[in-house]
């Protein structure tokens, strides 16, 4: 066999293992939706508990905080950025209390106290969904309603959701289960309130908060908790999350 | 009760000699100066209504010297006549107080024009006026642009940056004050006294006119003093064309911690008070005229938050086009 016809066979084969190995990475890719060929595939997260007490004898000020410490065995990155999500919402919760004791609380020898309980309302290799219960006493001051705000990290990209709009079909069916959790929300609720949702996904169903004033009461603080059913917000949701929810 | 007075150059009435027409009048009232040129005939009054200075008191009777100086100004030779006095303004009364000054200027040109015309005397009479009002305070622009207060009610609530406020007293460490516009508009409202007894109230601050915004419905765009921002809302319920007022900011809303490239991202300007739409940043829109260059939010806060239309509730207009 002359040399040059030996070099078209090699080149010729060479050429079609590569073509069929695009052709196979490319329907991997779209069938499957895989992005990556190395695609995380995360462990079951484990949590472990943290109890967290401050006290500063300046201000008099007592802080009692519950948090959660997430451990993803096979992904210290992710493992890192979930833990310090947590800590950025607690230091951002702790500053805004002692914000207003500086200039809201009375020096009456009274206890300033701030209680934050954390609770997991979903945790899977995909989604970790965590609510935070906030209870201020004031020196001084009428208690506020207790307050709950969330967090909802997506384990799989590695970052934390800041609209939510991640867990909705669209943005047009994110739109609307917002203003249908609000309006069921708020249903009840007699005078004029004037408020911004906080939600987050727990088994079956959803947590959700209405944080704001009511105007019909001099703009007095007003707090409205409450879960939304999965009948009524499942339409909305995307496919790839219903399993983390439903299972 | 500190209150504020208000020393104002009311008027100057020209009569006597006639001295020449170009006149200034010099006042000055502890440390503050006014100088003002005038053209007067001889023979007529003129208003004037220029403010000497605002000074605070929490006395019943507030006493200040005052030194006035009327100058007839000409080429070569300056005609000059001053007053000394004080004004005695009781701080009870409401109504307008007002005291008069009169200055005589002796003509004093050369010998040979005195030969001819005599000495000619011009007496001015310089009317200051007093007003007594509540001092002016503003709420501070805080970290988050939150100041949290405290309702006489014992409710706490928040007011924005650079909303005016009128102090009442002081009692027990905390300073009490009522807010002239925004939602507590009205409201006594009281915050302690900073470690050092000074107060979280700041003075000084300058409302700026009202701003005029616009945002394109079909390019996404919200336009304020030239710049333009990139920005959502939702297509589900389209903004209609036309002119709406922004609002003073009402309540802190969202979190500190969304977008930690936003500052100031709870303060939200409303715009259409009834349906809860606001401007605010983010990424995403349920109603709202979200500002999606969440780096660029701190130019709009900063042009909107001192901004006035005049009316105790709004910073300015927007005008919603196609």
């Amino acid at each position: 066999m002359p040399m040059s016809k030996k070099f078209f066979i090699i080149a010729t084969v060479m050429m079609v293992i590569a073509i069929l190995g695009s052709l196979f990475y490319w329907f991997k890719r779209h069938d499957n939706e895989i992005v990556g060929s190395d695609a995380v595939i995360l462990n079951q997260p484990i949590i472990k508990w943290q109890k967290i007490t401050i006290t500063e004898s300046d201000q008099n000020i007592a802080m009692y905080i519950r948090a959660p410490r997430i451990i993803i065995s096979n992904n210290y990155r992710v493992d890192n950025e979930v833990n310090q999500a947590i800590t950025r919402h607690i230091e951002s919760l702790k500053d805004d209390f002692i914000s207003a004791v500086s200039t809201a609380a009375e020096d009456n020898g009274e206890t300033n106290i701030l209680n934050v309980e954390t609770g997991v309302l979903l945790a899977t290799p995909r989604l970790i969904s965590l609510a935070f219960t906030t209870i201020e006493h004031l020196a001084g001051v009428n208690d506020n309603e207790p307050e709950w705000t969330f967090i909802i990290f997506d384990l799989i990209k590695g970052e934390l959701m800041v609209e939510n709009n991640e867990l909705f079909r669209d943005d047009i069916a994110w739109s609307r289960a917002v203003k249908m959790m609000k309006n069921y929300l708020l249903a009840d609720y007699q005078g004029d309130p004037s408020c911004d949702l906080f939600f987050a996904p727990k088994y079956k169903g959803f947590a959700a908060s209405c944080i704001g004033i009511d105007r019909s009461r001099r703009g007095e603080h007003l707090s409205i908790t409450g879960d939304i059913s999965m009948s009524m917000i499942q339409e909305f949701l995307a496919p790839s999350v219903l399993s983390d929810i439903i299972q | 009760m500190i209150k504020i007075v208000q020393l104002k150059l009311s008027k100057i009435k020209y009569s006597g000699d006639s001295i020449g027409r170009d006149i200034r009048v010099e006042i000055e009232v502890l440390g503050r100066f006014l100088r003002i040129d005038k053209r007067i005939k001889a023979g007529t009054t003129v208003e004037i209504d220029r403010e000497v200075g605002r000074f605070e008191t929490d006395r019943g009777l507030f006493q200040a010297e005052t030194l006035i100086t009327v100058i007839e100004r000409d080429l070569l030779f300056n005609d000059v006549g001053s007053a000394k006095g004080s004004v005695k303004i009781n701080t009870a009364i409401i109504k307008p107080q007002q005291f008069v000054f009169e200055i005589q200027v002796r003509e004093s040109r050369s010998l040979l024009s005195r030969l001819f015309w005599g000495k000619r005397t011009a007496i001015f009479e310089v009317t200051l006026e007093a007003q007594i009002g509540e001092i002016e305070r503003y709420t501070p622009d805080t970290e988050d642009g939150w100041l949290v207060t405290q309702t006489s009610q014992g409710e706490r609530v928040s007011l924005p940056a650079y909303i005016t406020v009128h102090p009442k007293s002081i009692k027990n460490g905390r300073e009490y004050f009522i807010p002239s516009e925004g939602t507590y508009r009205g409201e006594l409202l009281s915050v302690p006294l900073k470690d050092d007894n000074s107060s979280y109230l700041i003075s000084n601050v300058k409302h700026e006119s009202m701003i005029s915004a616009k945002y394109s419905i079909s390019e996404k765009v919200f336009t304020l003093n030239g710049k333009k921002y990139k920005a959502i809302d939702y297509p589900e319920v389209p903004w209609e064309k036309g002119i709406y007022d922004i609002g003073i900011p009402d309540y802190p809303h969202g979190s500190n911690n969304t977008y930690t490239e936003a500052i100031r991202q709870k303060v939200w300007f409303p715009i259409n008070f009834e349906n809860a739409r606001y401007l605010h940043v983010g990424a995403r829109s349920a109603g709202c005229m979200t500002i999606i260059e969440t780096t660029r939010w701190m130019e709009i806060y900063n042009a909107l938050i001192k901004a006035r239309k005049g009316d105790f509730k709004n910073v300015g207009v927007l005008k919603v086009i196609d």
